[in-house]
């Protein structure tokens, strides 16, 4: 290795921390509102806090449907009809600021806060 | 480093078995998308013979070389422009246009080579799901994707070296 090649991984080291630091805000909060997208758009609003009982709901894309499972503490994906299943791989999102993400059918799910979102344009329950 | 920008029947022919190579590589490692604590993270073992042929043969022959691999993971694997096609086409533009800077100029040994090649493929990859997704959530991915980048990059640039070292073309 060369003097530039360590150079290169102590800024990618330091780049990589300060990532984490700006974004590793992730925060457990009882009011977290899940966002559900498909193809640039958001059919979804859920205030997690009002969910009683979970329950699943069903996003169509065009391969079939998506299948997320939502509670009061967080959602996952149960079913997709995409290939690799990364989505269901993903697991549980229960904090603020994550993702998940099924990219060859273009859904994604976010957890944010009610205060982020600032106001809501639509809560479906 | 060879710069004619004619292909010889000799590097056409070794061109192709590297290319073979990095095809069978690169669907294998599809094959198993949960070996890192990332789901769809690989190591990125095609990325070894793609340093190799950009130390070797020089920018315009990978560009040729680096094309025909996407076409042909795109055909045999993943399908042409879909989603995870486009993303991992993102991915290796930024990457490849970064490490060939980097090689003509002589910044870094291949292990630095490495290095920055993970680093701007997960960057690209960012960038163009963020773009398909039109929306910013999946920058929550990108700090664990370069933390991840630095081990799979300093792997691969060393594989990389190792390579140059033992093929003789």
């Amino acid at each position: 290795m060369r003097k530039n090649d360590y150079l290169l991984l102590v800024f990618l080291i330091i780049l990589t921390s300060l990532g984490y630091l700006l974004h590793g805000s992730t925060t457990s909060t009882p009011n977290k509102i899940l966002i559900v997208q498909h193809d640039q758009n958001i059919l979804q609003k859920i205030q997690l806090q009002k969910i009683q009982t979970p329950k699943k709901i069903e996003i169509p894309t065009e391969h079939g449907t998506v299948i997320v499972q939502i509670d009061h503490n967080g959602a996952y994906i149960v079913d997709s009809p995409c290939r690799d299943k990364l989505c269901i791989h993903q697991g549980k999102i229960t904090h603020t600021g994550q993702t998940i993400v099924c990219m060859p059918e273009k859904v994604l799910l976010t957890l944010t806060t009610a205060e982020k979102e600032g106001a809501l344009d639509a809560i479906i329950r | 480093m060879p710069s004619s920008a004619k292909l010889t029947t000799k590097e056409l022919t070794q061109l192709s078995i590297l290319l073979a190579a990095a095809v069978t590589l690169r669907i294998i490692e599809n094959f198993f998308p949960y070996i890192l604590p990332v789901p769809g993270a690989r190591l990125g073992l095609a990325n070894v013979l793609t340093i190799f042929v950009l130390i070797s043969y020089g920018t315009n022959k990978t560009v040729l070389f680096l094309a025909a691999r996407i076409l042909l993971v795109g055909l045999l694997s993943t399908g042409l422009f879909t989603p995870g096609f486009l993303i991992g086409l993102g991915g290796a533009l930024l990457s490849f246009s970064f490490m060939s800077l980097a090689v003509e100029h002589n910044w870094f040994s291949p292990i630095g080579v490495g290095l920055l090649g993970a680093f701007m493929h997960n960057c690209g990859q960012i960038i163009m799901a963020v773009y398909i997704l039109n929306s910013l959530a999946v920058l929550s991915y990108l700090p664990l994707l370069l933390a991840i980048g630095i081990p799979t990059g300093l792997f691969t640039g060393i594989l990389a070296k190792i390579l140059l070292k033992r093929i003789k073309l």
